[in-house]
């Protein structure tokens, strides 16, 4: 179990630095500069000649982009180590990890809740299926769990907020400030997986409800809520573990179109505005970040998975 | 196996409907843009924000612009980036996964380790950055989605060449002398189609909203070529006063995805070898 | 199978502890509640009663300093922090603000501010002469922030620019405070605007200690000392800002707002029709139709902000005769365009001064549309009917949104009126900021999209601050050599910015070199109305050479709710209030 950790881990550290090492050559060869950047949104489209070569020579030393290129890359990668990464660009008064700080809390909300409710539609949905194997019940629950995975999110977002702000007068169009505020983003975000978990949910209790076991429960008389809610549904979850924790951690690292729909003060918008904006301080952290969180997740399903289920054991 | 898939997926009426639906759509982004009497970017001032009418079916938009010819065109960028990413996807996944798995050892571990960390790595960030490196164009977003799409079809094509290899045809194979390159595509492959076809009915809708992704963020298709993405994107500036221009573009998209999904789900089915 | 309970409870638990992170169940929203009810009983400043709310949306600033380019510069003006002077109006005269009268010397160099007696800071703290003078040099600082420079760029106070360049110390800068209410500013040449330019962002005063104090965190609301007749209450980086009234301000407080919320993203109609902003801009999707439903809530201002094609330089050289480029800047019939495209939300541009300057400039130096004298202009240049003329690309970028629509039927009447053909390449601004100001190869004859206004309404801005000819080459080919100037790594700030003017000079069209020289001519001289003929000739110069292209101004449309009164839009800053301060509410 050690071993299996230790050398995960490892393994983790080496991807990092792999990660890290293409960013940051992608992002050298990306055409434009924050400076670019900041000329344009500042306005300042021609500007004096005399005030535009001072003010870049100014801001590449601010930057340390006049150092040659593996210090820069090295002062990253030391900053990402000692979590101390400094200012971005675009928010040149806020650390890099006071911004995760405040921003991943959000994330993982909105994470959390949309699973939580793609699970709790999902699963039923699931059951249902499987249980009504190859009737109508079973083509209408997947007819409907797939709806959602077809509509993107951002579509959906905007049909909810005509429908609840608009229609209905109960929900603000967007916010992040009350509880309510979650409802929109939350359903947005949940009904898109839906369709994928439910698929998973009814293939693994198809074949749950196909053991010998649930057989003999049935022949001793068990009810469906024994049979089916006691026996089959305990062990067809051990796999849904595996499609739940990459769409956790998909939806942890942000998402940037219903964050700024919603106005959530999440990561997505951070990450995606740091790529546009050519904020590399923020790119550099925000993909070798996305980078461990999906590898944690992994890393978590893994060890659920064999802490759920006996046969696995860790090499 | 065959021949007992397509008659598997030839019961599941919604999958059928769905395939048939996917031909029309394909016929229509390619032939589609022949028959119609507009061109996607064909402005007309006298007839800006018109609904649905006879002589626009779709409406028209800010510029006058035919929404139907609009969406047609965003149906044949939709179709192609989608087939362009799932070519690239199919030839480099198939090349990695079948390496790995036929070799195994050492070259199997390297290029797991790769694609181990291929798959850690922010596909959407990803695709930006290519993207931003590469500038917009169709050529590129293909090429961006492809290249952040071939890791799940590597890993399933390596299992399932693994799960071949030691069979007993394959053994015979080898006893007469065929070489390695014959085996794995006369012998494996073939073999292995099955799940790399469900995999890629899939991977269409899947590029598709990536490609729309993008458009939202101004990084898809250049206007004024239309994509699906640029069109809702567009559309829901418009939405309370000129609700059709989003309507429409949203509810053809879905349906495009839709039709994807399910047919993909059919032939899931179809090749499932737990049901057989 | 007890482990997928334990599983199961996990999660429960997990989720019931992420409540706690909801929205709204942080400290924030604990200590909110200024109650309307408990600021009426304060009742300190007259004016009418105070207990409204505003609340709107406002652009994401990235910083909350005024010193640092952002919205948040701007939020401090309009609410957080109050200058020496201020505007009292969208016509921006100046009126005294922190600063009660002030004199001027015979010679238009010195100014003494008076400043009015016992200000205080948000926190209590006296405000001062020396606060101003600690601010003023603070903001002209381009180690503090670079990014202030261009806020104050230009505004002439005395040894700034030497100091900028590190030739002379702070205390040469001619910013002093005599005594606590005394505040003397030199410039080095007279300035006739310097006051209107004072109450610009850079001339906010910052509290010294607090800045010491916390460094960069002293933008935090928990640290921010302001004087303005607001302070900042919260700041949801990407999403809110609320701020509070501030019971220390003394000064004029027309408005009773209480509180203002400002949303920083997802701006939108639908927010204002369901009631939760008091005011929006509507864009050109939604104009008809709140023209025909709530007419009486629209507001509109034309901007100063002018959107246009610039002249893009390399091998080619179709676009080097002046008589194609003033074909195309004559052909186009920017009022129809306006009208049917854009449903009037910009307006028709033909001149590069907007109409907000004042003065007859945005119809004296205008191109006439003219298709007649276009075809003929474009024969003579030796392409009749537009044969023989390549391709000509406009770059464009998507963050330029606004321009598409109207440069897709801009190219629709290069094509009906000259024959002439035009497309459209949008890039991702990162390439569009870098291939701007490339050298093009011979297959590409273009221009790139440009929008700019001036911050203040100055004429002599629009030629002064941006579109200049001194870049106007002989032949498209010169642009290498400057370009190499330029990127040269090895040249120190100084010789580079000399040896690019010698490059100029040499190599500039003839109306490039004029304008060389009127501009020199203006510099050395002092008295404003002998440099105003000068101008005029820059400006008639830049019209006939046509290396830009206007083609329209944005115009800012608002809703406004009928129970806030007092909304000034700042033609200045796309329709945002002049200052929230005026805002009063009803409700």
């Amino acid at each position: 179990m050690l071993r299996f950790l230790s050398r995960r881990l490892g393994f983790m550290v080496i991807a990092l630095v792999f990660v890290s090492l293409l960013t940051f050559i992608l992002m050298h060869m990306a055409p434009g500069n924050f400076l670019d950047a900041k000329r344009i949104s500042s306005g300042d489209v021609s500007g004096d000649e005399q005030a535009s070569v001072d003010v870049i020579a100014e801001m590449e030393k601010r930057y340390g982009l006049d150092k040659p290129l593996y210090i820069q890359y090295l002062t990253y990668m030391k900053g990402m180590a000692t979590w101390d990464m400094g200012p971005s660009f675009q928010f040149p008064q806020m650390d890099i990890q006071e911004i995760i700080a405040k921003a991943f809390p959000v994330s993982l909300t909105l994470a959390l809740f949309s699973v939580a409710l793609s699970i709790i539609i999902a699963v039923p949905l699931g059951i249902l299926a499987a249980v009504k194997q190859n009737t109508v019940w079973d083509y209408c629950s997947m007819f409907l769990s797939m709806i959602g995975n077809s509509i993107p999110a951002y579509v959906l977002a905007v049909f909810l907020i005509l429908f609840f702000s608009l229609k209905l007068h109960w929900l603000p169009t967007a916010g992040w400030t009350e509880p309510k505020h979650v409802i929109m983003p939350v359903l947005a975000l949940g009904l898109g997986s839906v369709g994928g978990i439910a698929r998973y949910m009814r293939t693994s209790m198809v074949e749950a409800l196909r053991q010998d076991y649930i057989a003999a429960a049935w022949a001793k008389g068990g009810s469906f809520t024994r049979v089916v809610l006691g026996h089959a549904l305990r062990n067809s979850l051990i796999p849904l573990i595996t499609v739940v924790g990459p769409q956790l951690a998909r939806l942890m690292v942000g998402t940037v179109f219903i964050e700024s729909m919603f106005r959530v003060p999440g990561l997505g918008s951070y990450f995606t505005l740091a790529a546009n904006t050519r904020d590399f301080p923020l790119l550099m952290t925000s993909s070798v970040f996305f980078a461990f969180v999906i590898m944690m997740m992994n890393l978590v399903v893994d060890l659920m998975y064999g802490f759920l289920d006996p046969r696995i054991r860790f090499e | 196996m065959w021949v007992r898939a397509w008659r598997k997926f030839l019961r599941n009426k919604l999958a059928v409907l769905s395939g048939i639906f996917v031909v029309l759509l394909i016929l229509t982004a390619f032939v589609g843009p022949f028959l119609l009497p507009y061109t996607y970017d064909g402005v007309d001032y006298a007839a800006v924000y018109q609904g649905p009418s006879l002589k626009h079916w779709f409406g028209t938009d800010e510029l006058g612009r035919d929404i139907l010819s609009r969406l047609v065109y965003s149906l044949r960028t939709a179709m192609t980036v989608a087939f362009g990413a799932e070519s690239i996807t199919l030839v480099a996944g198939v090349a990695v996964g079948a390496l790995a798995g036929y070799m195994g050892g050492r070259v199997d571990n390297l290029l797991m380790r790769f694609t181990d960390i291929m798959f850690a790595f922010p596909s959407f960030l990803f695709n930006v950055m290519l993207i931003a490196v590469m500038g917009r164009g169709m050529l590129t977003i293909f090429i961006a989605i492809g290249l952040t799409s071939w890791v799940g079809l590597a890993r399933l094509v390596r299992a399932e060449v693994l799960k071949i290899k030691s069979r007993e045809f394959v053994e015979a194979g080898h006893a007469m002398g065929a070489s390695h390159w014959d085996i794995v595509t006369r012998y494996i492959l073939p073999n292995v189609l099955g799940p790399i076809i469900v995999t890629m009915s899939f991977g269409v809708p899947g590029a598709m909203m990536t490609e729309s992704a993008l458009s939202l963020i101004g990084m898809g298709v250049a206007p004024p070529a239309p994509s699906f993405g640029a069109l809702i994107t567009a559309g829901q500036r418009f939405v309370l006063s000129y609700p059709h221009m989003l309507l429409w573009p949203a509810l053809i998209f879905a349906f495009t995805l839709l039709a994807f999904t399910w047919m993909g789900d059919g032939l899931r089915d179809a090749f499932d070898p737990r049901d057989q | 199978m007890r482990k997928t309970w334990v599983l199961l409870l996990t999660l429960l638990v997990t989720v019931g502890l992420l409540s706690g992170c909801l929205p709204g169940q942080s400290k924030e929203t604990e200590t909110k509640d200024p109650a309307p009810t408990t600021g009426q009983t304060e009742q300190k400043t007259e004016g009418p009663k105070k207990g409204g709310t505003f609340t709107s949306f406002i652009i994401n600033p990235t910083s909350m300093d005024p010193h640092i380019y952002s919205y948040g510069a701007h939020i401090h003006r309009m609410a957080l922090s109050e200058g020496l002077v201020t505007w009292k109006s969208s016509k921006f005269e100046v009126g005294p603000a922190s600063a009660e009268s002030w004199t001027i010397s015979p010679d238009k160099l010195t100014y003494t501010f008076k400043l009015k007696k016992g200000l205080t800071w948000s926190n209590g703290d006296p405000l001062t002469a020396k606060d101003f003078e600690y601010s003023l040099k603070r903001a002209i600082d381009p180690k503090t922030w670079a990014g202030a420079y261009a806020s104050y760029q230009g505004a002439g106070i005395l040894n700034a620019a030497q100091f900028q360049r590190g030739e002379v110390t702070a205390d040469k800068i001619g910013v002093k405070a005599i005594d606590e209410t005394t505040l003397e500013i030199k410039l080095d040449k007279p300035n006739d605007i310097f006051l209107m330019r004072l109450a610009e962002v850079w001339g906010l005063p910052v509290h010294q200690a607090t800045v010491e104090k916390f460094g960069k965190d002293w933008t935090k609301p928990e640290n921010m000392v302001t004087n303005g007749p607001f302070k900042l209450k919260s700041w949801t980086v990407n999403s809110e800002i609320v701020m509070v009234r501030n019971d220390n301000y003394k000064g004029p407080n027309p408005g009773n707002l209480d509180q203002i919320k400002l949303f920083l993203n997802a701006a939108n109609i639908l927010a204002y029709e369901n009631n939760e902003v008091d005011s929006v801009e509507v864009t050109s999707a939604d104009i008809d139709r709140i023209q025909k439903n709530m007419p009486d809530q629209l507001i509109a201002t034309e901007t100063g902000a002018v959107q246009g094609f610039w002249l893009m330089f390399g091998d080619n050289q179709t676009l080097m005769d002046k008589r194609v480029r003033q074909a195309l800047a004559m052909s186009v019939d920017r009022a129809k365009i306006a009208k049917l495209v854009s449903k009037d939300t910009v307006a028709p541009a033909a001149s590069l001064f907007p109409s907000v300057v004042g003065g007859d400039w945005s119809t004296k130096y205008a191109y006439k549309y003219d298709v007649a004298a276009a075809k003929k202009l474009l024969a003579d240049a030796g392409y009749p009917d537009g044969k023989g003329l390549p391709e000509i690309t406009l770059l464009i970028s998507y963050n330029i949104a606004a321009t598409d629509p109207f440069t897709m039927a801009v190219i629709d009447e290069w094509k009906t009126n000259l024959g002439v053909k035009a497309k459209v390449e949008n890039l991702e601004w990162g390439l569009f900021s870098q291939k701007r100001f490339a050298y093009q190869p011979a297959d590409f004859a273009g221009m790139f999209n440009f929008s700019w206004t001036s911050p203040y309404p100055d004429a002599i801005n629009y030629i002064r601050g941006n579109w200049g000819l001194e870049t106007l080459w002989a032949d498209g080919t010169k642009y290498q050599g400057y370009l190499d100037i330029q990127n040269d790594k090895n040249l120190d700030a100084a010789t580079k910015s000399k040896k690019m003017e010698e490059y100029r000079l040499a190599n500039a069209s003839p109306e490039g070199k004029r304008w060389i020289e009127l501009k020199a001519a203006i510099d050395k001289e002092t008295d404003p109305a002998k440099q105003l003929p000068l101008y005029q000739e820059m400006a008639q110069l830049r019209l006939d050479a046509a290396m830009y292209i206007p083609l329209n101004i944005a115009k800012s449309f608002r809703v406004v709710k009928p129970h806030i009164k007092g909304y000034e839009m700042n033609p200045f800053l796309i329709g945002y209030p002049m200052y929230y301060r005026s805002l009063y509410s009803t409700k």
